[in-house]
């Protein structure tokens, strides 16, 4: 029993019961900026996590704890500093949208922080129980935090629809857990993958493993549980779209590497042509139906399923190198997906609807949004030099790799290349809004709180950075992923 | 198949099927509680006393009534005028059956592998998973506590009134009501007697 | 005579094994207990009435019951014959099937319960290992039941006294739950004859039951505050409050269901206080050494009718509560009460033997229960109550 190792968990849990306790002695008006207070302590836990971990990497900081159930390695300590940043970003964020909630500011904080706990307990989920509790925290609490707004008719049914789908997705998942477990005895993921080996012939087993592929492809949006996503995008307060874009769908990344990878390698070594198929429609689909669409966080929900596909390019490739790019990928898609949302929240917020329109003017009304958009847009396409293109090299160097094994990889990093081209399209019609459009409706300048600038130029410079000099994380996403393959080190 | 067993599933099925094909909804809820039953009395039966219990006690106890509670307070429970059927069930059915079939197959198939494997049925007493759940899946256990904290919080806010003026409605489609409030028992929706 | 009920079903079994093929033998045991079980509780609910009836009117200075047998104690019977020969009147708008299946459904949870409880010395109809499990699972049922009987009625009053009765029942369930978990967590067991057999030493004067500690005079407190709510007996009686709603959900009830109605909320009664009896009261055990000469079953009766005098005690004595008062008062004392109460136990088993556990624990609860009663009444301005008469 390593309680030590959960500190960062039991800190941010504290942290979050703390802002929920505090709305009781606060006055209502002070409570706005209790988002900044929690923002800063995520930002000061982050910053301890960062210092802290050079020192546990020498002294052996990894280790498991809860009887296997809980690990801590490169892959959980990687994953938990991308949900800190995401969280206090995302709250900064909340705070600039609190004027729109009516009731509760002060929960819309602490569920935020309970879901970034819930994305924290899921980075190191190494069991089915971990993985499926872990999961239904953050799903419960993004159903709350998705029809906050409730006023509005559009976040409510943005909350039924979560709520329906990812009830089912939900069932799905127990469901392939107990045929799983039924059938091997296992519940720990290392226990399971010495014995997967023996069961890659049995019909149950493999059942269990597609409903937990289903459970876990609904939340990453993938392609055949990708249909809640636009309305759900749509629909949410901004700053949950956001945190539902970058936190919620890493955290189904690092759940579905850890299950592919360390838990049933053997049968994942079968099922290339599976991942491949699903990748490219994924693309495909969200690209193509990203096109005609006129609201701008619609807009984003596509091109967020798309990004699930080239994310999966990097599952499909099944190699540590395809690993190392999704974890590359994702860190550029958080600078860049919450650049994106900050400024729409920013710029739409006295507009009824988030209408790529509703951006016309922006570059008199607010230069460095504009700017932001605009590199966001950019980097999403996958230009060079930003964070966008980098990742999407990364992940197509390692499928073209694996080419040789199976040509299917060739189809795939064509398709890759299509949906590319494809989005280059719809990004720039968001860059021509903001700059071309004649019919501005407002010409006031925006202003932008402090912190919130703070937010978004660590944004662009997160995005630059990436972009321009990608060795230092992509090391660190090298190691992380060592983790996953060896997973005797994390044991003993 | 033994006897009570065959008795037990016919009756959950039959309980179901009900569930699904029954036009006034508290009719369905009752029946999916009858449903429960039957489930619960198929965990007894197979000796797993703690699990069948806590079925009755969460699904029927507090489940059923959460159902039957939602339909009063939001649509009056009446029973719809026409069939709530839809021409798309046939494809449901299709489905279900598809996906029906493709697992029996699969059990079928599966069996021989899962003998090697399958361990004599544990004798697992409340006292066991009672220490099961305070140790080894303690953390588990903490977290659903966190989460049911996080949704009781999320059901308060939802329901609260909304304090400030109504905020804009975004796709103008209707005025929205006022949101539903489920502390007025007072002013239930049905009760509308000799109607019929 | 400690074990003279279970030795004739002995003798009676061993005489019918003579007669009856095996298979059959443990059916005939199972109805001779749950006969057993119908005869003796239902005499007893014939019993409370008249008790209940007479107790009340004494209360309220009249003379309650007074003219069918000798004073007035044959009256169950002839409220009985009554209630079976009046016609049963079903409402034209209601939903025949469920109107009829409710007070069935509501009695045989009723009566279920019983299977557990540990009557006296070796009289237990099951001995389940998660007996007590059994009991609140089983009592859930009936919550359903109230439901179908005030919406198939198709009547405002009974409507609103399900909903009432289901939302109360509900809230109380959960102080109901708790307050026995301190019991299991001290015994470490969810059967009910292993948390008797807990409690059949003696420590010096007192037994060792577990009311007289200072979590479980706590817990019994609250689980007997919990009990009374779940009966919906004053004042916790707004689902059936007479001046509001008529009858509550069982105002289109008549004639042989109505009595089903009237049974089902006295034997649940009757089953809780059992309950209290066996996890706090000591069940059967005798309160001293020197009385165990009196058969076990006789104490747990005895214990038993203590504890429905107390319940009609309270019935005449307290004035009903409001619906808001009634929740706030689940909510903001009871839960916090019990949720605290399981700290007093955790303290009683951990702080170690002697004065000190008494203190630590007895501080627990008591410090509690001055915090959050100040605060149930905080900012009420409760003062001596004036009386305005009519000028």
């Amino acid at each position: 029993m390593n309680l030590s190792l959960m500190s960062l968990e039991i800190s941010v849990v504290a942290l979050g019961l703390v802002v929920l306790l505090a709305d009781l002695w606060l006055p209502a008006e002070r409570r706005r900026a209790l988002g900044y207070v929690a923002a800063a302590a995520l930002g000061l836990l982050l910053l301890q996590n960062l210092s802290g971990c050079c020192s546990c990497c020498v002294a052996g900081g990894d280790g498991t704890a809860f009887g296997g159930m809980f690990v801590q390695d490169g892959l959980s300590v990687f994953f938990k500093r991308f949900f800190l940043l995401a969280g206090a970003l995302v709250l900064v964020l909340a705070v600039e949208f609190s004027d729109r909630i009516a009731t509760g500011v002060s929960e819309y904080y602490s569920l935020i922080i309970f879901a970034l706990a819930g994305m924290l307990f899921a980075a190191s989920a190494n069991d089915f129980a971990m993985l499926f509790v872990s999961i239904e925290l953050i799903t419960i609490t993004f159903y709350i935090l998705t029809s906050f707004t409730r006023g509005k008719v559009a976040a409510l049914e943005a909350g039924v629809k979560y709520l329906i789908l990812g009830a089912l997705s939900s069932a799905f998942m127990v469901y392939g857990i107990a045929l799983v477990w039924g059938t091997t005895g296992k519940f720990n993921f290392n226990e399971l993958a010495q014995v997967a080996g023996n069961f890659t012939d049995n019909k149950v087993f493999l059942f269990g493993v597609v409903f937990i592929l289903a459970g876990l492809g609904f939340k990453i949006a993938a392609f055949p549980f990708q249909m809640w996503t636009p309305d759900v995008y749509q629909g949410a307060p901004t700053p949950t779209t956001a945190f539902l874009a970058v936190g919620s769908k890493a955290a189904g990344f690092v759940l579905l590497l850890r299950f592919l990878f360390t838990a049933i390698p053997s049968v994942t070594a079968h099922w290339d042509k599976l991942l491949i198929i699903i990748s490219g429609i994924t693309i495909l689909y969200g690209n193509l139906c990203a096109i005609p669409q006129r609201n701008l966080k619609r807009l984003l929900g596509y091109s967020s399923i798309a990004h699930a596909g080239y994310l999966l390019l990097g599952v499909a490739a099944m190699t540590s190198a395809g690993q190392s790019a999704v974890l590359y990928y994702l860190s550029g898609y958080l600078f860049t997906t919450l650049a994106a949302f900050t400024v729409i929240a920013l710029v739409m917020r006295h507009l009824d609807s988030e209408d790529i329109a509703g951006l016309a003017g922006l570059n008199q009304r607010s230069p460095l949004l504009a700017a932001t958009l605009t590199l966001a847009m950019v980097s999403l396409a996958g230009i060079p030099p930003l964070a966008g293109f980098f990742g999407k090299f990364l992940l197509l160097k390692a499928v073209i790799e694996q080419g040789a094994v199976n040509h299917g990889y060739y189809c795939l990093a064509f398709t890759a290349l299509v949906g590319v081209v494809i989005s280059l399209y719809y990004y720039f019609g968001v860059i021509r809004a903001i700059y071309w459009s004649k019919d501005a409706a407002s010409r006031e300048p925006i202003l932008i709180s402090t912190p919130m600038r703070v937010a978004i130029v660590g944004c662009i410079a997160g995005i630059f950075w990436l972009g321009v000099a990608p060795g230092a994380v992509l090391r660190l996403a090298e190691s992380a992923v060592n983790a996953l393959h060896c997973p005797g080190l994390a044991l003993n | 198949m033994t006897p009570p067993f065959a008795v037990i599933a016919v009756l959950t099925i039959a309980a179901a099927v009900a569930a699904m094909t029954l036009r006034n909804l508290v009719h369905s809820a009752l029946a999916i509680a009858v449903a429960f039953i039957g489930l619960a009395a198929t965990y007894l039966q197979l000796n797993a006393q703690f699990v069948g219990l806590t079925q009755i006690l969460v699904y029927v106890g507090a489940v059923a009534i959460l159902i039957v509670f939602a339909i009063l307070l939001t649509r009056g429970g009446e029973a719809p005028e026409k069939s709530v059927f839809s021409l798309s069930w046939i494809w449901g059915v299709l489905v279900t059956l598809a996906v029906f079939a493709t697992l029996v197959w699969a059990i079928k198939h599966s069996f021989v592998v899962e003998r090697e494997t399958s361990v004599t049925a544990p004798e697992a007493n409340v006292q066991q998973i009672g220490q099961a759940l305070m140790t080894r899946f303690v953390l588990p256990l903490e977290v659903i506590g966190l989460l049911l904290t996080a949704a009781l919080v999320g059901a308060v806010i939802i329901a609260m009134k909304e304090e400030s003026v109504k905020a804009k409605i975004e796709d103008g489609r209707s005025k929205m009501d006022e949101p539903a409030n489920p502390s007025s028992i007072l002013h239930p929706p049905s009760s509308r007697g000799g109607q019929r | 005579m400690d074990q003279i009920f279970v030795a004739l079903k002995h003798w009676l079994l061993g005489q019918l094994a003579t007669i009856l093929p095996a298979w059959l033998l443990p059916v005939v045991s199972a109805l001779m207990s749950i006969a057993a079980i119908i005869g003796v509780f239902a005499t007893l609910f014939a019993i409370m009435t008249i008790l209940e009836r007479k107790g009340l009117g004494r209360i309220q200075n009249r003379y309650g019951p007074n003219r069918v047998g000798p004073f007035g104690f044959l009256q169950p019977a002839a409220d009985g014959i009554k209630a079976i020969i009046k016609e049963d009147v079903v409402p034209r708008a209601a939903d025949k099937v469920v109107h009829f299946l409710a007070p069935v459904v509501l009695v045989i949870p009723a009566l279920l319960v019983y299977s557990v409880l540990p009557i006296g010395r070796n009289m237990v109809a099951i001995d389940l290992d998660a007996g007590l499990l059994f009991f609140f699972a089983v009592g859930a049922a009936s919550e359903l039941a109230v439901f179908m009987a005030g919406w198939s009625s198709r009547n405002k009053y009974a409507l609103l006294g399900a909903m009432r009765a289901v939302a109360q029942m509900v809230s109380y369930e959960i102080p109901l739950i708790l307050s026995t978990i301190s019991v299991v967590m001290i015994t470490g067991t969810l059967s009910p004859v292993k948390i008797v057999e807990a409690q059949s030493t003696h420590a010096g004067l007192l037994p060792d039951w577990f009311v007289f500690t200072p979590w479980g005079f706590a817990g019994f407190i609250l689980f007997m505050i919990s009990a009374n709510a779940e009966a919906n007996r004053s004042p916790f009686d707004l689902p059936e409050g007479e001046s509001e709603l008529v009858a509550g959900y069982f105002t289109e009830y008549s004639g042989f269901k109505f009595a089903l109605f009237f049974l089902a909320e006295y034997l649940g009664l009757f089953a809780v206080s059992g309950l209290g009896i066996t996890l706090f009261l000591g069940g059967w055990n005798s309160p001293f050494a020197a009385l165990d000469f009196v058969p076990s079953w006789a104490w747990f009766f005895a214990k038993l009718l203590g504890l429905i005098v107390l319940f009609i005690w309270t019935r005449g004595t307290l004035p009903r509560l409001r619906v808001d008062q009634l929740m706030n008062f689940a909510w903001k004392f009871m839960i916090p009460m019990v949720l605290i109460n399981l700290v007093a136990a955790a303290a009683w088993h951990y702080v170690g033997g002697g004065f000190a556990r008494w203190f630590v624990s007895g501080a627990i609860v008591l410090g509690s229960y001055l915090l959050l009663g100040r605060g149930l009444f905080h900012g009420k301005g409760i003062t001596k109550r004036t009386y305005r008469y009519a000028e």
